[in-house]
């Protein structure tokens, strides 16, 4: 049976790299990302240093959910020039896994940082050259007290390299991780195959394959009289035939054939995502501090007008549900169901979320289960990949869209695509929040949801009622797919305006992907994404009053996925369409649904969609925000100028074609 | 952040200084005969099975990448092949302690870790575990092959 399952591991593994249907991915993850996750093989990372942070969330995992073993993340010597590496160091080694974690979670996270020291980061030498460190080893040192544990390992000697693992397993153990190792190893071959090796000496390469480990290892066991050279020739032959047996099977189109896209054209596009519906993630009892109806923030929230209108007037921000309400009311009742739904973020404990949304949940959990980490974004959502890819729910938050740039590989090549990449066998139920800001300048104030929805293999929602909020966050917090929620830091204080029957006290999803009609109309549509949806109400207000028109407007709701079929039966209606969002113009998503909506509606059309977003600028102070922002002047410029003259309206924006060429040349 | 933890300028404003520990650089001095309580004979052969298993693997790539052809058995291979010739001992080291409920994370070079982990877990499996992965996962598709490969020889 070991000489099948040695050959099932041959084959899976070399099925793969050949990017076969029988390969352990599918032939989705390839030579580079190759994983067999029942052997306990998790992801391997074509981004150099990837799994620095994404392994430190499988060891969170463990911690949070008791599961036994430790987490290894086999990262190469290079890597140490990596951000990602450093905050996932910094993430592992936080203090408070020692000290403020409580009973049987308190200890530190089971995870060996194993540098695979082979002494080249393509072409650089990191010793001597690329690096400060002198001995990768010492870098361990920075991080903590006990140093991580560090020790370079003689990684040339099996023997070596054995002990040293299994006394760091040992560490791990008794919770005093995480441990660093720096593992002294060569590569004879290059970078890859084409690489000519231009950067090391013929001798350099020739002095460590006259220490050749594989040799020098069956000397010393032929020297110690524990078998004869003729016992490790024949191991040596027998594993040549497994590997021509192996190659035959893997490269043969009649066993091993390709994943097949001409008989089924949708193959990769049916595990884009995984569209599960699941209520926990384990069967254990969650952990709690008290029983949710005791939460003082509960208890707040009851005393609550659940619908924002009284006799047609705005209730007061202080007696109104609002939106933040909604969002913790959907967290805290997936806190209750998931024992392994965890939160974190850079200000979640003790503070409640900058906006307050987590305001109550300090309370209501344990430390191991909403917590502070270090500022460090990219391995808040890193972490997050790996707890989700092992088996937890988790709801990461980075206060700002802004500092998604931080976190950028992490949300744009590692959220997205492990679920295809394992051909659908990993989730990623991940519901990843980031506040849209305003007031605060150029770095704290841009809708970046373009830039998200551009990404195959995530979700994007965008709720700008306190009812949307609650019920979309509930679809995505019961899913297995990326989500990612953008929130407006205008709305988080406001009422539910719409849904006249006021936000359920109860459990309500709303469908991830299905745009909303806020107010009926049948001249003119106007569909919005974020808190324009506010803006575009103002002017279908002035549309009525002033030119007699009456506007539908739509709020999109969500951007990835997204159903068109309400706003085409829209425009259908009104044959006209105007698109708004906070995001900057150029490349906004919004251009991408006026031109799906013009080819699926063209003969309905009047005019050509118009979009308004933000101009192509930095944002501006507050105090010139609305030079910045579309307003609803805009809206009514734009519709004057380009879709439909308003009578008596004199525009002060210049929406003309010419203008709108000009500024394209310039870039602005 | 937390309000237990006070931060106490009296003694944060302390002069004194950081003190390391030393660092171990390749301590390791046992030689095969001292390792000869801690390994049986078959262990120590396996070790060195792994590593020849994880060189032959990427020999194998390697020559396709570079001459489209192994053996006799040719093969063009398109797609990247970042190989850790060399490195086996580190690879097979690192896995030998550990079991599937440890969980290894990689990089592009990690074709040997893979391999050298699924070899660990093998060899401390039974049948019945092996049998029953093999057969579900993918529904059996990736065990097929090299069931009929293994009749077929």
């Amino acid at each position: 049976m070991n000489d099948l399952a040695i050959d099932f591991l041959l084959y899976g593994t070399l099925a793969e790299i050949f990017a076969r249907e029988n390969g352990f991915n599918k032939g989705l993850g390839g030579s580079m990302h190759a994983f067999f996750t029942p052997f306990g093989v998790y992801p391997n990372n074509a981004i150099v240093g990837g799994s620095g942070d994404i392994a430190v969330g499988g060891a969170l995992y463990k911690k949070v959910n008791k599961k036994p073993g430790i987490v290894v993340a086999n990262i190469g010597d290079a890597s140490m020039g990596c951000g990602p590496v450093w905050e996932g160091m910094v993430f592992s080694s936080m203090d408070q896994f020692r000290l403020l974690w409580e009973g049987e979670f308190q200890g530190g996270l089971p995870i060996i940082f194993n540098f695979m020291n082979n002494q080249y980061g393509m072409g650089g030498q990191t010793r001597g050259e690329t690096m400060g460190y002198d001995v990768l080893a010492r870098v361990g040192a920075a991080f903590a007290p006990y140093q991580m544990h560090t020790e370079r390992v003689d990684g040339y000697n099996p023997l070596a390299m054995i002990d040293a693992c299994g006394r760091k397993k040992k560490i791990l153990e008794e919770k005093k991780g995480p441990v660093l190792l720096d593992t002294l190893t060569y590569r004879f071959s290059g970078h890859s195959p084409s690489d000519a090796s231009s950067y090391r000496t013929k001798e350099e390469i020739e002095a460590w394959q006259n220490v050749d480990s594989i040799i020098d290892y069956g000397q010393s066991l032929v020297k110690a009289g524990i078998c004869s050279q003729s016992d490790l020739d024949e191991i040596k032959a027998n594993t040549v035939g497994k590997v021509e047996k192996v190659l035959k099977l893997a490269s043969s189109d009649d066993i091993s054939p390709k994943m097949n896209l001409y008989a089924n054209p949708r193959a990769i596009e049916e595990v884009m995502f995984t569209n599960g519906s699941v209520d926990s993630f384990d069967d254990r009892e969650p952990e709690v501090n008290m029983p949710m109806e005791e939460n003082p923030r509960v208890q707040q929230i009851a005393k609550k007008e659940r619908f924002g209108l009284k006799d047609g007037k705005e209730v007061s921000k202080m007696k109104a549900y609002q939106l933040r309400d909604g969002l913790f009311e959907a967290i805290v009742d997936r806190f209750y169901k998931d024992a392994t739904c965890i939160a974190y973020g850079e200000e979640n404990r003790d503070w409640g979320g900058a906006f307050a949304v987590y305001r109550g949940l300090t309370e209501a959990l344990p430390y191991h289960r909403l917590f502070n980490s270090s500022i460090s974004e990219g391995a808040i959502v890193g972490t997050a990949v790996g707890y989700a890819l092992c088996g937890g729910r988790v709801i990461p938050e980075l206060m700002y869209c802004d500092f998604l740039g931080r976190a950028g590989d992490e949300v744009f090549n590692q959220m997205s695509k492990w679920q295809a990449m394992s051909a659908g066998y990993l989730k990623m139920p991940i519901v990843m929040r980031v506040s849209v800001g305003s007031k605060y300048g150029a770095q704290h104030s841009q809708d970046w949801s373009s830039l998200v929805a551009h990404i195959p293999g995530i979700k994007v929602i965008f709720p700008t009622t306190p009812y949307d909020a609650k019920g979309l966050l509930n679809a995505a917090l019961q899913g297995t797919d990326p989500v990612m929620v953008f929130e407006s830091q205008r709305l988080y204080d406001i009422g539910e305006l719409f849904h006249t029957a006021g936000v359920p006290e109860g459990y309500y999803e709303i469908e991830i992907g299905d745009p909303d009609v806020k107010r009926a109309g049948k001249d003119i549509t106007i569909l919005t994404i974020g808190s324009t949806l506010y803006t575009a109400i103002e002017a279908a207000k002035t549309l009525e009053e002033k030119y007699g028109l009456s506007a539908e407007v739509i709020d999109a709701r969500s951007i990835v996925p997204f159903n068109y079929e309400k706003v085409i039966e829209s425009v259908k209606k009104t044959g006209r369409i105007v698109l708004a969002s906070d995001a900057c113009e150029r490349g906004s998503v919004l251009k991408e649904m006026a031109q799906t909506i013009s080819e699926t509606a063209f003969d309905y059309l009047d005019a050509p969609p118009v979009v308004v977003g933000s101009r192509n600028w930095i944002t501006p102070a507050y105090e010139l925000e609305e030079f910045f922002f579309p307003q609803k002047q805009w809206i009514l410029d734009a519709i004057h100028t380009k879709i439909l003259p308003l009578e008596g309206h004199e525009p002060k924006h210049d929406f003309s074609s010419k203008e709108q060429l000009r500024r394209s040349k310039l870039g602005v | 952040m937390p309000k237990i933890e006070f931060i106490d300028p009296k003694v944060e404003r302390q002069s004194g200084e950081i003190k390391l520990d030393p660092i171990p650089v390749n301590q390791y001095s046992k030689s095969i005969e001292d390792e000869k309580l801690n390994f049986t004979k078959d262990e120590f052969i396996r070790i060195y099975r792994d590593m020849v298993i994880i060189r032959e693997f990427e020999n194998m790539i390697n020559d396709i990448k570079i001459k489209s052809e192994y053996n006799g058995i040719a093969y063009n291979h398109p797609g990247p092949a970042h190989l850790s010739i060399g490195q086996e001992a580190s690879a097979v080291g690192m896995a030998y302690h550990l079991d599937a409920e440890d969980y290894i994370f990689g990089s592009h070079r990690s074709h040997g870790e893979i391999l050298a982990k699924g070899l660990s877990v093998i060899n401390k499996w039974n049948d019945s575990q092996l049998m029953e992965v093999m057969k579900g996962y993918w529904d059996g598709a990736t065990l097929r092959p090299v069931e009929k490969g293994i009749r077929a020889r």
